[in-house]
């Protein structure tokens, strides 16, 4: 189903979502948002501000109770559990502890995306060291996460993130976990992937990183929409 | 082409799951060649049993005797009819001068006695086509006219069913017991390797994969225990169905229904192989099922 009132420059579009609980938690409560094509978006809120569940909610991790969510110009709340695969397909996610898998190589780490999705080995083959690249991990392919540092992690995730191009990348607390100094590095990162033509929408609590980069910045605070701000 | 690939990966992900779950695997394996192996050898046992049956049914000679005032004629009609019964399977007509020969064959005594005619009154000699039909042919001929009094062999053959019987329901029970644990066994075993590909499942989920890719190795690593399980009880089947065949010849020495016993054990152990794995991925879809709800 298509979404009359977008136009075909958004990318993201929730429509008064909300999702809660049992006994009484509210963790969305009504919230509404849109991210057009190629922005990079920050969403800012404490712990239970429901951030993550946003998140899970635009992943089909989970199902609204009521409320739609546009991706792509279509109402994927319309669209089958099982087949929530297709909608994790057209999504990169990035998170602060970076979920890498321990026994496969920088390379298989990154390629897995890939392979999850079926596509052939030739592709594979020519993708992979362009994403390393393009996040200065190529001469480390072979190491295993075990013998990077936590930045070096990070770029094995947001390079896993983006190999197959997805329409939104989505960074649950990407600097979380790591430094000042190497949080500015994966911020420069983020930054150089959004301005090849990926549309970033990142959850974080740090202020410092929100002012630095001064991108539009959605406030969250108990599952509302508390503010938004325009630089 | 792209099936093919898939099932390679999988089936390459169920062995690195397999190894990875190392003594929890070979509990799983050794708990469903036990559950495997008791269903074989009942499963053998019971042809034997079978077979058994009917050679046991082909030695309850039943002797009917026909009063001494009957007619020829019905003696004759009576004859027939036996002979007609489907739970027949030979009958043959004694003459009192035939049955006392037997008699004083089996009792050379009676060769100095002086008899002008024979005691016995005539009789049919019948053997049932089943053992198990024996009760039900008694009655029937009882009830035939001209018939006097039969010999009753139904105790013996009761006997020979309630042991027979005994041991169906206790081999029903240890088939159910043990089934019951190989299912847990191999669902148990299989939601700790999805316990501990968690990460890897969650992962999977978060970049697009399909519920059959997420799925399927753990599947497959359920009918990997249920098959290496059926093969080690297929392979152990051998030395015991050499005994049972053993013991049963030594039982029905001169059994007149040769049992083709190599290839009931190949059919048994093809279906204890089938069956350990269908029962080993339906143990396992128990445990993905719980897993992913």
């Amino acid at each position: 189903m298509k979404n009359p009132d977008s136009s075909f420059r958004e990318i993201l579009m929730v429509q008064d979502v909300v999702k809660s609980y049992p006994p009484n938690l509210v963790a969305v409560n009504h919230i509404s948002l849109s991210i057009t094509k190629g922005e990079f978006v920050f969403i800012v809120g404490r712990s239970g501000a429901g951030k993550t569940t946003l998140f899970r909610l635009l992943s089909k991790q989970e199902e609204p109770d009521s409320g739609l969510i546009w991706l792509n110009n279509r109402d994927i709340t319309q669209i089958p559990r099982h087949k929530s695969y297709l909608v994790q397909r057209e999504l990169g996610f990035v998170f602060q502890d970076f979920k890498l898998i321990h026994y496969k190589t920088v390379y298989e780490n990154v390629a897995f995306a890939l392979e999850v999705q079926g596509k052939s080995d030739k592709k594979i083959r020519k993708r992979t060291p362009e994403v390393l690249e393009l996040v200065g991990l190529l001469n480390k392919r072979k190491s295993f996460p075990a013998q990077l540092s936590g930045g070096e992690q990070q770029r094995v995730a947001i390079a896993r993130a983006i190999i197959h191009e997805p329409s939104l990348l989505i960074a649950d607390e990407p600097t979380g976990n790591l430094d000042w100094e190497t949080s500015n590095e994966i911020m420069t990162l983020f930054k150089t992937i959004n301005q090849t033509g990926t549309t970033i929408l990142m959850a974080t609590h740090n202020e410092e990183i929100v002012q630095k980069a001064r991108f539009r910045t959605i406030y969250l605070e108990k599952g509302k929409k508390l503010d938004e701000m325009v630089y | 082409m792209r099936w093919f690939i898939d099932l390679k990966r999988e089936m390459r992900e169920a062995w690195v799951a397999f190894r990875r779950n190392g003594i929890n695997s070979f509990g799983s394996i050794i708990i469903s060649m036990v559950a495997l192996f008791s269903l074989a050898i009942i499963l053998l046992l019971s042809v034997y049993v079978q077979y058994g049956t009917k050679s046991i049914g082909q030695r309850l000679n039943i002797t009917a005797f026909f009063d001494p005032s009957t007619a020829e004629q019905q003696l004759n009609e009576t004859f027939s009819r036996v002979k007609e019964l489907k739970t027949v399977s030979k009958v043959e007509f004694i003459s009192p001068e035939q049955a006392l020969e037997e008699l004083k064959s089996r009792f050379p005594d009676l060769n100095e006695m002086e008899l002008e005619e024979s005691p016995i009154p005539p009789s049919i000699r019948i053997v049932p086509a089943n053992s198990k039909d024996v009760s039900a042919l008694i009655r029937d001929i009882r009830e035939m006219p001209g018939i006097a009094s039969v010999t009753d062999v139904t105790e013996a053959a009761k006997s020979y069913f309630s042991i027979v019987n005994i041991g169906t329901l206790l081999g029903l029970a240890l088939i159910f017991i043990f089934f019951a644990g190989f299912i847990f066994a191999v669902s148990a075993s299989t939601s700790l390797s999805i316990y501990a590909y968690r990460k890897e499942i969650e992962i999977m989920q978060f970049i697009g994969a399909t519920r059959t890719y997420v799925r399927a190795p753990f599947l497959i690593l359920g009918s990997l225990y249920g098959f290496l399980g059926a093969l080690l009880a297929s392979l152990s089947l051998y030395p015991v169905y050499q005994q049972i065949n053993q013991f049963y010849y030594s039982f029905v020495s001169f059994d007149p229904i040769p049992i083709q016993g190599l290839s009931i054990l190949i059919i048994i152990m093809i279906l204890t192989i089938v069956l350990g794995i269908l029962i080993g991925s339906i143990s396992a879809y128990f445990a993905v099922r719980r897993y992913f709800k």
